[in-house]
């Protein structure tokens, strides 16, 4: 095959494709509007145009089901035959089978298309050979100057509507009032159906008929509306002469001279699927020809207007097409064919005034050098400069217009990509058994090439999941009152400079508390983090590594890529993901990307002397920090207090592993804070050195499993800049719930957490970090000399002055990520907590004070870790806020007891007020037993109890609304909890208390709050019931 | 076994290669290195060509041979990408096999050329010890000196390469 002809193949591929891209979407619409002409046309001319490029290269199997397609369509324009469910449907799968064999041409002959065409063929031969009567002659006169749709008179007929024939006088009836043309015409239409008019005059050639009709013109409109005739003339202030009601009788008695039209004939079409295919043979063509002459024959009595007969149908090509010896196919080897389709896929269709364009500002540039050459040869003098400047000046204005020119060639409109959407859905529908409707909105928004292929599969994952996860199937939908019919909307819009997709359905929504469960199953996230969550954040779970929210996988979706490959591709677009979701409303995911992605603007920086660029869409202010940004040190991270808010921080230079200097690390440094979509970090770097668009670069493959790198860039004198993925620096160096914004883990917990202040203790030891112990939980501090702690092994113990116990020593610091502290000096502090039953103390160097602080304001999202409450500013200082039974269970002074496992299947709810004692028993409890649920004070828990099982009651003593004796009371005086097992937690641990506790039959009172007590009060409670 | 197409002679800390001098693009003297943080060991860095950026690989790390300072970056030999042997009158059968990005080696300079119909001997034992034998076709005496021909295409596909660090792991779903 010569180079020419490869070309005019390439180019035949290329065209083909685009046709069968038109046919599916035409088809689809076609289903949903079957009058619609035009599309009509459309159909018919694509099929016509593969027909007759396909038999100009001989591949004769796609000219037969082409040629097949095009004897259908003939009859459906001619409106001999209607479009009916089954013609879509074996067109969408003629069409799919043309598809297959135009992206391998030379070897279409051996795609299987025997089913397509018999069922074509059938199509044709169920077709009457002559219409009985002549149509007309049953109609009154003087509606035979009407061109008539059928279709339109017989749903008429079906809804019961009143038909009339108005005679008008443009001017005199219409434009005296006051009304345009267009206008009348327009309001006529939201009336009822206009069937025809007889001036020929087509409503879309309304626009210039004011001008051009001035005598007045008599125009006929046969009309059909729900309306009276009355009502029909007072609506248009028309005068009763203008109208004339047409009997229904003759309109019946001509419907059924249209003989598509009567649906019994077509619902045998479906067993056409059960019969046998006949063998693909010459006599089905034979057989298939002989309808068309017939349907050639009839055009004179066509019913509705069409586009001019068509002169494809020449007996030369259907001479030729059986004829075509099927060796001839496969002459070509198909190396060659694969290394042309590469070429088909580069190729770019460019509209001539961008080639003109960049032809233009090409010229410029040569101008623009020409000078610069000149002003080189003349060399520099005291002139020069200026003029240099200029020049610089001009062809940095032709570069930007080159730079733009480019990118705008490269742009697409998303339309291109949405349209393939229209088949994707209707076929998930008829496979779902779910009605869908597929909205697309902004198709004329233009994105980058590159951009929109990318896009394609995480948009097909979308749809796909909109469709079999999001919508219910149609009687749930009715059930839930809404109508049967989902939605799928698609929609493309600019917003802030950049494009944002909407993938949106009216379904059922994410269940957030599934999500969460799911989560903490799968081990993404632990159940307190989940449990932490807002809705919405636990609904972002989905895009998390290893998640995928449907429950069974089914052939549509879950083929093996989850919401996070989504997430992941979208990224590596440079784009973001974000989700919305109500219960019962629907789904949204919404998908932000870049207008393109050749050229950005980035941030060039320098670390360790190397320059790095980093997307400015990623950062949102730069910090120099000093006293004004302090860096602090929590929880050995380092964190920046920036306004009101703690930014953790990540050094680039330890993140890349970069050796570095001292002077390096005594410089001045700059933090570039981050915003990703959930997470928000300062970035440290040497230095910043100026604004740049970017061109990006891919990376080699060698360097494509490095993960901080999105790509690479050349700066003005040519070094290379590499440019920075700030979500993979990032990667799992961020608190595990830094996901959470700061901002809503407050608010948050404020409502979660009681409202009203704990009195704490702030001491440090040794280093500068500031550490808190609630007063609650603290039995004494003594103060002793530093010569009376003796070392026995690897601990520390302090001997008690009496002689008779002592106190083994911890040291924060060893338990916990902070700085470890120096030596002791002197004098040391000793912590002694209260309601553990283990002679332990806590060593500090200083009593700094005693503070008040708001649950609220402790904030775990900076730095956590067991041991760890989190952090809260306290005396104007950031300070860690310890979590006493969490540290003494990571300094190991539980010991694993065998007997937990009894509690393994138990359903524990704990009513405590204080936040405090509710994680302490949170802590010892939540892995030991089956379910835990909280209350937050007597009447909840009374409420729960009554709602759900539960083995065992927890509950405080003193709390709000209805206290631990009376809620106690309540269940021994109620029929159904009487024998539940009660255990009463308290610090209070007087003679009344307990007297009392007994008095309303509380099982077991426990004032300690270790997890061994407590695992050891809920044994003795549940053995107490089980004896 | 000899040659038939020329091969091109370099030396890289003492040792004397060859390799298909028809996947050469082009000899770049003295390149300025951007070093990549966090690249696997065979990456030495990028470099800029023209408006394109290429990956510096080290030969020595590729072959397996102890990396040690200082390395060779007096010349970088520049291979053709994929798409370019493919596109020559004549592509060399394993071009598919050449890489699609530009990629090139460091090493200390460029000596001779090996005419076409030279014998290529099998390694002796022992003489190529530690070197990546997929890497080696095998060697050509020339004066005192035992040359290693190098098997060009297979020094892009590194199978063994040591995937760096990913914090992100996809768990995909079936």
């Amino acid at each position: 095959m010569s180079t020419q002809e490869n070309e005019m193949l390439a180019l035949f591929i290329q065209e083909a494709e685009e046709h069968l891209q038109t046919l599916d979407n035409d088809l689809i619409l076609l289903e949903s509007n079957p009058h619609d002409q035009e599309g009509i046309n459309r159909v018919f001319r694509a099929v016509h145009s593969i027909k007759g490029t396909a038999g100009f290269f001989g591949f004769s199997g796609i000219v037969e089901l082409a040629h097949a397609m095009e004897n259908v369509m003939s009859l459906v324009r001619d409106g001999e035959m209607p479009v009916s469910p089954e013609l879509i449907n074996i067109f969408l799968a003629a069409t799919d089978k043309l598809k297959i064999m135009v992206h391998d041409p030379d070897r279409s002959s051996e795609v299987d298309v025997n089913y397509e065409l018999s069922s074509l063929s059938r199509m044709l031969s169920q077709e009457p050979a002559e219409s009985k009567a002549s149509p007309e002659s049953v109609l009154p006169s003087y509606l035979l100057q009407f061109n008539i749709d059928p279709i339109i008179v017989r749903d008429g007929l079906r809804h019961g509507r009143n038909f009339f024939v108005l005679e008008l006088r443009l001017h005199a009836d219409i434009e005296n009032q006051n009304q345009t043309i267009l206008e009348f015409f327009n309001e006529l239409d939201s009336l009822g159906d206009i069937i025809a008019t007889s001036t020929d005059v087509g409503l879309e050639a309304c626009t210039g008929l004011q001008e051009e009709i001035r005598p007045d013109l008599i125009c006929s409109v046969f009309f059909c509306t729900p309306m009276e005739d009355t009502l029909l003339l007072g609506a248009f202030n028309l005068p009763p002469s203008t109208i004339t009601p047409v009997p229904k009788e003759p309109l019946q008695e001509w419907i059924r001279t249209q003989p598509k039209l009567v649906p019994s004939q077509y619902s045998t079409k479906h067993q056409i699927q059960e019969e046998p295919t006949p063998p693909r043979s010459h006599q089905v063509h034979e057989s298939k020809l002989v309808p068309v002459t017939q349907a050639k024959s009839r055009d004179d009595n066509k019913l509705i207007p069409t586009t001019p007969p068509s002169q494809e149908i020449t007996p030369a090509t259907l001479q030729t097409r059986p004829h075509q010896p099927q060796s001839q196919d496969k002459t070509e080897p198909t190396t060659n064919i694969q290394s042309f389709r590469i070429k088909t896929e580069e190729t770019v269709r460019l509209n001539v005034s961008i080639l003109d364009t960049l032809m233009n500002l090409a010229g410029e540039m040569v101008v623009g050098r020409n000078k610069l050459v000149r002003c080189a040869e003349a060399g520099l003098g005291p002139d020069s400069i200026g003029e240099l400047q200029a020049i610089v000046q001009q062809i940095s204005t032709v570069t930007s217009d080159l730079q733009r020119t480019v990118m705008a060639a490269r742009l697409q409109p998303v339309g291109n990509l949405f349209g393939k959407f229209n088949r994707i859905v209707r076929d998930l529908g008829q496979k779902l058994h779910k009605e869908i409707r597929l909205e697309i909105l902004g198709e004329d928004v233009e994105l980058d090439r590159t951009l929109l292929e990318g896009l394609s599969d995480p948009l097909t994952h979308l749809v796909r999941n909109a469709a079999d996860h999001g919508l219910e199937p149609p009687e749930e939908r009715r059930a839930a009152g809404k109508p049967p019919v989902g939605r799928i909307r698609l929609a493309a819009a600019h917003f802030h400079g950049r494009v944002q997709i909407e993938v949106r359905d009216d379904g059922r929504g994410l269940n957030p508390q599934k999500i969460r469960n799911k989560a903490v199953e799968r081990g993404i996230i632990s159940a307190e983090a989940a449990a932490r969550m807002s809705d919405q954040e636990a609904c972002r779970l989905i895009f998390m590594p290893g998640f995928s929210t449907a429950s069974t996988v089914t052939d549509i979706s879950g083929r093996g890529v989850g919401m996070d490959v989504v997430k992941t591709n979208i990224e590596k677009l440079g784009g973001t993901v974000d989700l919305e979701s109500e219960p019962g409303r629907g789904t949204a995911v919404i998908i932000r990307l870049p207008l393109t992605l050749a050229i950005i603007p980035a941030l060039i920086v320098s670390c360790g002397g190397r320059r790095f660029a980093m997307p400015q869409i990623n950062v949102e202010e730069i910090v120099a920090p000093g006293p004004d940004y302090p860096l602090e040190i929590l929880g050995g991270a380092q964190v920046l207090r920036l306004r009101n808010e703690l930014v953790p921080i990540l050094d680039l230079a330890h993140i890349l592993g970069q050796k570095r200097t001292k002077e390096q690390d005594q410089a001045q440094r700059f933090a570039l804070i981050i915003g990703l979509d959930h997470a928000r970090y300062g970035l440290l770097v040497d230095e910043i050195d100026n604004m740049e668009e970017i061109v990006v670069k891919p990376l080699g493959r060698l360097l494509k499993g490095v993960p901080w790198y999105s790509g690479a860039t050349l700066l003005g004198q040519g070094d290379i800049a590499l440019i920075l993925e700030p979500a993979a620096l990032a990667e799992g160096r961020l608190p595990q719930d830094g996901i959470q914004d700061v901002e809503v883990t407050k608010s948050q917990s404020s409502i979660s957490q009681e409202s009203h202040a704990q009195r704490i203790l702030v001491f440090r030891d040794g280093t500068h970090e500031r550490f808190a112990i609630p007063l609650s939980v603290i039995s004494r501090v003594e103060r002793v000399p530093s010569s009376r702690i003796e070392r026995i092994g690897s601990k520390e113990c302090l001997r008690q002055a009496d002689n008779r116990s002592t106190l083994q020593l911890l040291r924060v610091a060893n338990y916990i990520p902070v700085t470890p502290p120096p030596d002791y000096e002197e004098e040391v502090y000793v912590i002694v907590p209260r309601l553990v039953h283990h002679a332990i103390g806590i060593m500090a160097s200083e009593i700094v004070d005693s503070a008040d602080i708001y649950p609220g304001q402790i904030d775990s999202s900076v730095v956590s870790a067991p041991g760890l409450l989190g952090t809260a500013t306290v005396l104007d200082r950031l300070t860690s806020v310890i979590d006493i039974y969490g540290l003494l269970e990571v300094a190991g002074f539980t010991q694993q007891n065998n007997e937990t496992a009894k509690l393994a299947n138990l359903r524990v709810l704990l009513a405590e007020d204080t936040s405090f004692f509710r994680e302490a028993v949170l802590r010892a409890l939540q892995h030991v037993v089956a379910k835990l649920d909280l209350a937050n004070d007597g009447e909840e828990a009374w409420k729960m109890l009554n709602e759900k099982e539960y083995d065992v009651l927890i509950t405080d003593i003193e709390m709000p609304k209805l206290d631990g004796f009376a809620l106690t009371e309540r269940i021994r005086s109620s029929t159904k909890l009487c024998s539940l097992p009660v255990i009463a937690l308290s610090a209070r641990d007087s003679e009344s208390f307990l007297n009392r506790a007994k008095q309303v039959g509380i099982d077991h009172y426990e004032t300690k709050f270790d997890r061994d007590r407590i695992i050891a009060a809920v044994l003795k409670v549940i053995s107490q019931q089980n004896e | 076994m000899k040659t038939k197409n020329p091969l091109l002679l370099f030396n890289s800390r003492n040792r004397s290669y060859a390799c298909d001098l028809i996947w050469i693009r082009e000899v770049l003297r003295r390149p300025s290195i951007r070093i990549v943080d966090g690249a696997p060991p065979i990456v030495r860095g990028l470099i800029h060509l023209r408006g394109q950026i290429l990956t510096a690989i080290d030969l020595e790390a590729r072959l397996g041979l102890p990396a040690e300072e200082p390395h060779p970056e007096n010349r970088c030999l520049v291979f053709k990408t994929s798409a370019e042997l493919l596109a020559l009158p004549d592509p060399p059968p394993d071009a598919t096999q050449a890489s699609s990005d530009l990629v090139g080696i460091l090493v200390d300079n460029t000596s001779d050329i090996v005419p076409p119909g030279t014998t290529i001997l099998p390694p002796p034992p022992g003489e190529l010890s530690g070197i990546d034998p997929i890497c080696v076709r095998g060697v050509i005496p020339i004066k005192d000196n035992l040359v290693t021909v190098l098997e060009t295409s297979a020094l892009f596909n590194n199978q063994k390469q040591p995937t760096p660090q990913k914090p992100k792991l996809l768990a995909l779903q079936s």
